[in-house]
């Protein structure tokens, strides 16, 4: 394949990818109305392969944006609510004597609703740390290990999490290490003033609009495979690990908020979910490679939950955004 | 060719076409800029000022004058911060930015989310895969309207001098201080006498001129400006000044000037004086008040330095003298006198070599002549602590114990003191209230035979003896039937007989 051929092939998948993100996302944006940030980083986890937490007040739509993007994306969608009785064995599955057809009995396995493609985790934070450690291997391996089972899951496989940042009474937050399993975390805010009507139309009129299938499992894996092979600059590459290292306290890259009121920092896993999350981005945007700008538009939703302030920044009201504003301020790019 | 169909060597040179004007634009920017840059001079400004004030300081007590013109302070003060633009210039003159900077400073400019800065990376790379080259053809398409759209570089504005001022002003004053210390510490050295000067630049620092070391005669000046009185105690003094430094010059060398004085020339010094402090017989002017300051830092030989630092290298000790108090009895605690005080009580008449004695009595007389202004200073080491209480001998003896009341060795004290019994010994024993461990020690023994009494068995027989009373319960007469009946019933079905 000479060079010709190549590009027109690179300009095609990048074009089927635009195609296929704009179509999943006017077809949730037909239910959802507004909330056009929160639906790009929910199909930017999607398309990057990762997972993502969505975090907001009740009455959103963070659930129904979920399902919408269940029903237009056409994989296997399952929805579990989150309860603090709530034990691994509900999620993952369990061995349940079912009666043959002689008469006799026998264990048979019944999968749990973490077995699926698009699993919704709502209010993930009221469940037990026991059942939320449920999820690690499911998130991170693709699999679930139950017993002596041990059951592939089926690609792509994408969980959505939900979770109220203000009703904290009975809840248990996540884990770092759970948390950090999330490519991104998003938080939805109140829309505008102006979508309230459409709001109130969409869904008190007792019309409530169909969502189509406008894609398949099987696309949204070929255009992973496009996701992927989007290049990386130099110095893209560079300066997302300063960023990342600009937020770890104690670095030479760190700003003085970093290194008073950050406990812990983001992971190497944070600096490959900058790229994934970029790529994406630059591919929506129309272009071919991944720019500063798309890693700085990505790095509030990626390093969120990243970064743990200590005891000092929360007295201080310090947050992890006004710390990842501080570091993309304080960390310039690379000069080559 | 079209134009979206170069080859990667053909958009490399296309690109660096672009960068070059903008790298050399942006060179002269930065050329600008560290010129102009003028926070960072205040530092070299400084310098100089600062290096110099530190060296006259440090030469003035030498007697070393490092005095210069102004002009050439001035000059050698702006010479660094010139320097200094100089060198920047220089540095910023060889830097050379780079294609890929410039191509940047191109995409920020036009927001071209660094797809110029993207291609020029990607025409480096060998064998380009199909996303690279669509990165460099999407480039490729923006060169045109980038060579167009070409980003304008604004002047730099030299930036605000408030720093530059403020290090020129202070440097200023730091010279202004060197000169004063240039003037005011050579007047010690080249005249002993000379307090009245340094009071006299003390009081006009501004009306002096820097060569006031070099005037010849400089008390005329001065005298003038006293009142007879003053200037006859002035001349007093200078006359004891002159037949010290010419007949007793050696003997200068044990006492240095501005110590203590003895307690005779403290006493005859009258209770004007300030307890510790030398007096002076007439009262001082105002202006005499103020150089005595300045006289107490006059520069010394390095001999009576020497003197002085060993004294300053020995612990302070806390002064029992009773001199000032008022107090006969003495004090109960560790009497150390101060140094000219302590030879009286510590020196007996039989150690003293017959010619100290005669040294001391000059030094008296001399002392006395002076009015107390100079003081003897013969033994400046203080007395031995003379701890009247009971040591217990544990003390550990000083090096300087003559062997009259100092500490450690035997018992020395004095008085009541004296009575106690001074040899320690225990009023207790160290032991443990219970009774301590209990020691057990096994024996091995051989079991030994015993011979025993052996005791046969035999039958107790029948029992002879009555047995006593037992209660027997009366039952009813149908009770007695029912009992009677039921027995012969058993007995008739052949049941247990």
């Amino acid at each position: 394949m000479n060079a010709k051929e190549l590009v027109e092939v690179a300009e095609r998948d990048a074009q089927r990818f635009r195609d296929v993100h704009q179509k999943i996302k006017t077809e949730v944006q037909r239910f959802i109305v507004g909330q056009e940030a929160v639906l790009d980083a929910a199909l930017t986890a999607l398309f990057a392969g990762g997972h993502v937490m969505l975090e907001g007040v009740p009455g959103l739509g963070k659930t129904m944006m979920v399902r919408s993007i269940g029903q237009a994306v056409d994989v296997p969608f399952s929805r579990i609510q989150f309860t603090p009785d709530m034990m691994p064995a509900d999620i993952q599955g369990t061995n349940v004597l079912m009666e043959t057809e002689g008469g006799g009995h026998e264990l048979q396995f019944q999968e749990g609703p973490l077995v699926s493609s698009l699993v919704l985790a709502d209010e993930i934070n009221r469940a037990t740390p026991r059942t939320q450690s449920a999820l690690l291997e499911a998130m991170q391996e693709r699999q679930i290990t139950v017993g002596r089972r041990t059951i592939k899951l089926q690609e792509p496989y994408c969980v959505m999490a939900t979770q109220n940042p203000v009703e904290q009474e009975g809840t248990y937050p996540l884990p770092e290490a759970q948390l950090d399993r999330f490519l991104m975390k998003i938080q939805v805010g109140y829309p505008e003033i102006e979508e309230y009507e459409a709001i109130v139309d969409r869904t008190t009129s007792g019309k409530e609009p169909e969502i189509n299938n406008v894609s398949s499992s099987k696309e949204i894996m070929e255009l992973r495979k496009v996701v992927l092979s989007v290049p990386v600059p130099q110095f893209a590459k560079r300066y997302a690990i300063h960023l990342v290292v600009g937020a770890q306290p104690g670095s030479d890259f760190a700003p003085k908020i970093v290194n008073e009121f950050v406990s812990l920092g983001p992971s190497p896993r944070a600096v490959q979910s900058l790229m994934l999350a970029s790529k994406v981005r630059a591919l929506t945007e129309g272009r071919f490679a991944v720019s500063n700008d798309d890693i700085k538009a990505v790095a509030y939703d990626v390093m969120r939950h990243r970064i743990i302030v200590n005891f000092h920044g929360a007295a201080d009201g310090v947050t992890a955004d006004r710390v990842i504003q501080e570091v993309l301020q304080h960390v310039q790019p690379p000069v080559v | 060719m079209s134009e979206t169909n170069r080859t990667p060597a053909e958009v490399r040179a296309e690109l660096s076409d672009l960068a070059r004007p903008v790298a050399e634009q942006l060179r002269r920017g930065l050329v600008q800029q560290e010129t102009r840059r003028l926070s960072g001079l205040a530092g070299p400004t400084l310098a100089f000022p600062a290096t110099y004030l530190f060296l006259v300081v440090l030469m003035a007590p030498l007697g070393i004058d490092l005095q210069l013109p102004w002009l050439v302070l001035v000059l050698l003060t702006v010479m660094l911060p010139c320097c200094r633009v100089l060198l920047r210039w220089y540095q910023a003159q060889q830097q050379r930015v780079a294609d890929a900077v410039a191509l940047r400073a191109i995409d920020s400019e036009l927001q071209l989310a660094d797809r110029m800065a993207t291609a020029h990376e990607f025409v480096e790379v060998a064998q380009p895969d199909g996303f690279q080259l669509a990165a460099i053809r999407d480039a490729q398409q923006r060169i045109q309207a980038a060579h167009v759209a070409r980003p304008s570089r604004p002047a730099v504005a030299p930036e605000s001098p408030r720093s530059l001022s403020v290090a020129g002003l202070a440097a200023l004053a730091l010279l202004w201080f060197a000169s004063l210390v240039t003037v005011a510490v050579p007047v010690d050295v080249a005249n002993p006498g000379g307090e009245r000067q340094v009071a006299a630049v003390a009081q006009k620092p501004s009306e002096q001129p820097l060569d006031i070391v070099n005037q010849p005669k400089p008390e005329v000046k001065v005298a003038a400006q006293r009142t007879p009185r003053q200037a006859q105690k002035d001349s007093n003094s200078s006359s004891v000044s002159e037949d010290e430094t010419s007949s007793d010059a050696s003997r200068r060398g044990k006492n240095p000037i501005g110590s203590g004085r003895s307690a005779e020339a403290r006493a005859a010094a009258g209770g004007g004086s300030e307890r510790g402090q030398p007096s002076n017989q007439a009262q001082s002017t105002k202006g005499e008040k103020s150089a005595k300051p300045k006289a107490k830092k006059k520069p010394k030989s390095k001999k009576d330095g020497a003197e002085k630092t060993e004294d300053q290298k020995k612990p302070p000790q806390e002064s029992g003298s009773t001199l000032g108090r008022g107090s006969g009895k003495g004090s109960s605690k560790s009497p150390t006198a101060s140094p000219w005080s302590a030879k009286d009580q510590v020196v007996s008449d039989d150690e003293q070599d017959p010619e100290e004695d005669e040294e001391v009595d000059d030094e008296n007389d001399e002392s006395k002549a002076r009015g107390g202004v100079q003081p003897n200073l013969r033994q400046r080491k203080p007395p031995v602590n003379r701890d009247l209480q009971i040591s217990m001998g544990s003390g550990k003896p000083q090096d300087d114990a003559n062997g009259r009341g100092g500490p450690g060795g035997p018992k020395k004290q004095r008085g009541v003191a004296q009575l106690v019994l001074g040899v320690t010994f225990p009023d207790h024993i160290s032991a443990k209230p219970n009774p301590g461990m209990s020691k057990i020690t096994q024996e091995r023994i051989e079991p030994q035979a015993q011979q025993g009494d052996s005791i046969n068995g035999e039958g107790r027989g029948a029992r002879a003896a009555p047995m006593g009373h037992l209660s027997r319960r009366v039952l009813s007469p149908w009770m007695q039937d029912l009992v009677r009946s039921f027995y012969l019933s058993l007995r008739e079905e052949g049941g247990p007989q």
